[in-house]
């Protein structure tokens, strides 16, 4: 009677939720049960040891289950903790049953406005969630329930703040940055408090008159406007206990002339203590940018040997077209490498800098440029496999003419604009993580900006222009998989073992879909 | 050990659970729960127009306001501030200006006017509170102006040298194109930047024609409609609708029309662009 009263209790019951809490310490470890970051753990790596879905058996991947939040496009990497499912979307968040897709809760807030073009995702501490929303608000969540802890503001929405960034929480520290559109305004990288939401430091994106880095800015106001929003959730070495980000251009974006100099420390890799905020090193990517080559995507951490010797590295394909690795305990540089065509810079200098090109630089009449805009990558999540020791990359291919539209001596928000003349297949690329050599390059085709996820069951997973998710070979690029889900898959997938089970879990569109293997 | 009785007592209150359980879980039809998402503020507020998704931007304001309020900038305000508000001879940026920013209607750029910044060197101005409010709206619009990238004005393109564009014209493009033929008057079909970015590599562009060809031999031609890894779909002669999946022995072949000009395109210097763009621009 008393093994029947379980069962009729827990049949009863609600199922099973008990464990959606999270310790900070346990995004330490290797992923497998759970999903806990943006990035699933720390070292950006997107990279899972999860192997019963495997380059053998994932020709038979079947769907498991789907959810349509009616929303937005899901462009947030999903959290996975205790067998529930936290995305977001902006001004919208979820709880769903990751085994089946239920729908727990869904929080929703009114919006005062802001540039509604994505949310990253969220980030957990405890029993609490944190998001941001395109109005500026660090809002936290009950994880149980979706009911709202707190709010607080983190930027001036009237300035043209907007937020879209997945917070990322180290230890008692919050992370979380508003991205700057166009208005000349100077980014920052915040720290909150995950209980109480107080404020604990600022970061800023720009020296302080006086400081080192200002002598590569003309002058006290262009610095204070200079922009070097952070965009994309950074990545965290704990035993070095550094906070690696990327910060976005400088302002104005196209029109350089009024903020001559290298303009530190926007187009930069940036390393700080996430407990007092002091930054230990930069490196730019881009100086004194004129064509919006965001160095904002994600440092990825890795250990390799270079030269006989162990090291501890970080990688980062850039917007610009060049791939780079660091020594992250110091910042100096190890390698620099074009992982696709461009025509705006002319080489690199001692540092492994790419030279600009100040012919390329927008013009009245235009300048013709390789690539356009958006760049050589963007935004997308790259992977790195620790097997194949290969660093994997959106790729997309364009050209553009550049037009300086201000020609005033101080110019305003962009001051040029580049217009599209050839948008040109995209691809998923293999880059060797310490020489920078591609390995391989597989060609998607027109459009696409899946991120991307690899596993230890030697499958690289992303997804193509045409509503494709695919699971390809990282040793080959061959696809060894493919599903149409009607809509393009834009977010990070990720993958998270319960029950015994492997799940693959990404989003096409406003939906989202899981994966797992016949039992 | 269980009895029978209490077994058969067991699937009873099971059935009955189950039944409680499951009716829980499917609430009425009426509360659609997954089509919460339509009712969102954020999206309701983009479809109507009222919030661009992407930049956000303050509203246009009224134009005869605007011009009003210019009129009393450039006479007032525009020796200090510069004459496209961005700062200019003491004055600060009005643009980027967290209190203009932050000004509804002029209430709290008409307090600044009215008292002056004395002891920064801003005297007073006796303003009406509609000149306030002119001069608000010109600060706005100038505002919104400055963000919305796709107004900026391109400035002249032409300023090549037509001559050395007509040789490479000869050169290059004259295989297909005629300046008295295809191209007559092109100067008069595109403002200069577009005609710039449309000969460099026309967009849309003639639509690329495939072939494809099966594992059975059976060729299929026509005017290529979509391409993917997976797949490949065309319209033929007649217009009628064909897609294929692209599996072992299929083989397609797509003829870019546009080629030439790509190959055009990644040896293009930007000499040759203004050069060429300058001597199209005479082809009125």
């Amino acid at each position: 009677m008393k093994i029947l009263g379980i069962l009729i209790a827990s049949f009863l019951l609600t199922p099973a939720l008990s464990g959606q809490s999270l310790n900070p310490n346990r995004i330490l470890r290797p992923l497998g049960d759970i999903w806990p970051t943006y990035n699933g753990d720390y070292s950006g790596r997107r990279f899972s040891q999860l192997k019963q879905i495997n380059n053998s058996n994932v020709k038979d991947l079947r769907l498991a289950w789907a959810y349509d939040s009616g929303n937005w496009t899901i462009k947030a990497t999903p959290l996975m903790i205790g067998g529930v499912l936290y995305f977001s979307s902006p001004d919208n968040a979820w709880a769903i049953d990751a085994r089946t897709g239920r729908q727990l809760w869904h929080w929703q807030t009114r919006t005062r406005g802001g540039t509604h073009i994505g949310n990253r995702g969220m980030a957990m501490y405890g029993k609490w969630l944190f998001l941001v929303t395109p109005d500026d608000y660090l809002v936290s969540l009950d994880a149980a329930t979706g009911k709202e802890r707190w709010r607080v503001v983190i930027a001036d929405l009237k300035l043209d703040f907007f937020s879209t960034v997945a917070p990322v929480v180290i230890r008692n520290h919050v992370l979380v940055s508003p991205s700057i559109e166009s208005t000349d305004n100077r980014g920052y990288l915040d720290s909150y408090d995950p209980k109480t939401g107080k404020h604990q430091w600022r970061w800023y994106a720009t020296p302080n008159p006086g400081e080192p880095g200002s002598e590569t800015w003309p002058n006290p106001d262009a610095m204070a406007h200079g922009g070097g929003a952070i965009w994309i959730p950074g990545t965290y070495d704990a035993e070095l206990n550094l906070y690696y980000f990327g910060t976005a251009n400088p302002q104005p974006v196209m029109a350089g002339q009024g903020r001559k100099g290298d303009n530190l420390w926007a187009n930069s890799i940036v390393a700080l203590n996430p407990d007092t905020g002091k930054m230990a090193w930069y490196y730019q990517t881009t100086p004194h940018d004129t064509h919006d080559w965001d160095s904002a995507e994600t440092p990825v951490l890795f250990d390799a040997t270079i030269d006989g010797r162990p090291r501890k590295l970080l990688a980062q394909a850039n917007r610009n077209g060049y791939f780079f690795v660091l020594d992250r305990t110091n910042g100096r540089h190890i390698l620099t490498t074009p992982f696709a065509a461009n025509n705006w810079a002319k080489g690199l200098d001692a540092q492994g800098r790419p030279i600009r090109d100040t012919a390329k630089d927008p013009k009245p009449a235009g300048a013709f440029v390789i690539p356009s805009e958006g760049g050589a990558t963007n935004w997308f999540s790259p992977s790195l496999d620790t097997e194949t020791g290969l660093f994997y990359v959106r790729v997309m291919r364009s050209a553009a003419v550049y037009y300086l539209t201000d020609t005033s001596s101080k110019p305003e928000a962009w001051g040029g604009i580049d217009k599209s003349v050839w948008r040109g297949p995209s691809s998923i690329e293999a880059i060797h993580s310490t020489t920078g050599k591609v390995a391989w390059d597989h060609i998607t085709g027109k459009g696409g900006s899946s991120g991307l996820l690899t596993t230890a069951g030697k499958l690289l997973f992303g997804g193509d222009g045409s509503g494709n998710a695919m699971a390809l070979d990282p040793l080959t690029g061959k696809t060894l998989w493919h599903v149409n889900l009607n809509e393009n898959m834009v977010n990070g997938p990720i993958t998270y073992e319960l029950d015994g089970r492997q799940y693959l879990v990404l989003a096409a569109g406003a939906k989202l879909f899981a994966f797992t293997l016949p039992q | 050990m269980l009895s029978r009785k209490y077994l058969w007592f067991a699937a009873v209150l099971l059935l009955a659970a189950s039944t409680v359980y499951l009716a829980q879980e499917h609430p009425p039809p009426l509360a659609h729960p997954q089509k919460e998402g339509t009712r969102d503020e954020g999206r309701k507020l983009v479809s109507q127009g009222r919030l661009r998704m992407y930049p956000n931007l303050v509203p246009n304001q009224e134009p005869a306001e605007v011009a009003q309020g210019k009129a009393l900038y450039q006479a007032d305000c525009s020796f200090c501030h510069g004459t496209l508000a961005t700062g200019g001879n003491g004055g600060p940026d009005l643009v980027r200006s967290v209190l203009v920013n932050h000004d509804k209607k002029g209430d709290l750029i008409g307090p600044v006017i009215r008292n002056g910044r004395v002891s920064k060197g801003m005297p007073k101005f006796n303003l009406t509170a509609a000149q306030v409010s002119d001069l608000a709206a010109f600060l706005h619009q100038r505002n919104r102006d400055a963000r919305l990238r796709s107004t900026y004005k391109i400035l002249n393109v032409a300023v090549g040298d037509a001559a050395a564009g007509k040789t490479f014209f000869k050169e290059h493009c004259s295989s297909c194109h005629s300046p008295t033929g295809d191209l007559a008057g092109i100067a008069t079909r595109y403002p200069g930047d577009q005609l710039q970015q449309q000969w460099i590599y026309p967009q849309p562009g003639p639509a690329p024609r495939v072939t494809v060809t099966l594992a059975s031999g059976r060729k299929y031609s026509g005017s290529l409609e979509h391409i993917d890894e997976f797949s490949v779909s065309l319209y033929d002669a007649q217009g009628t609708y064909r897609s294929f999946p692209l599996t072992n022995g299929t083989h397609t072949e797509v003829t870019a029309p546009l080629a030439a000009h790509y190959r055009l395109m990644k040896r293009l210097t930007d000499t040759e662009m203004h050069n060429v763009t300058t001597y199209l621009e005479s082809l009125k």
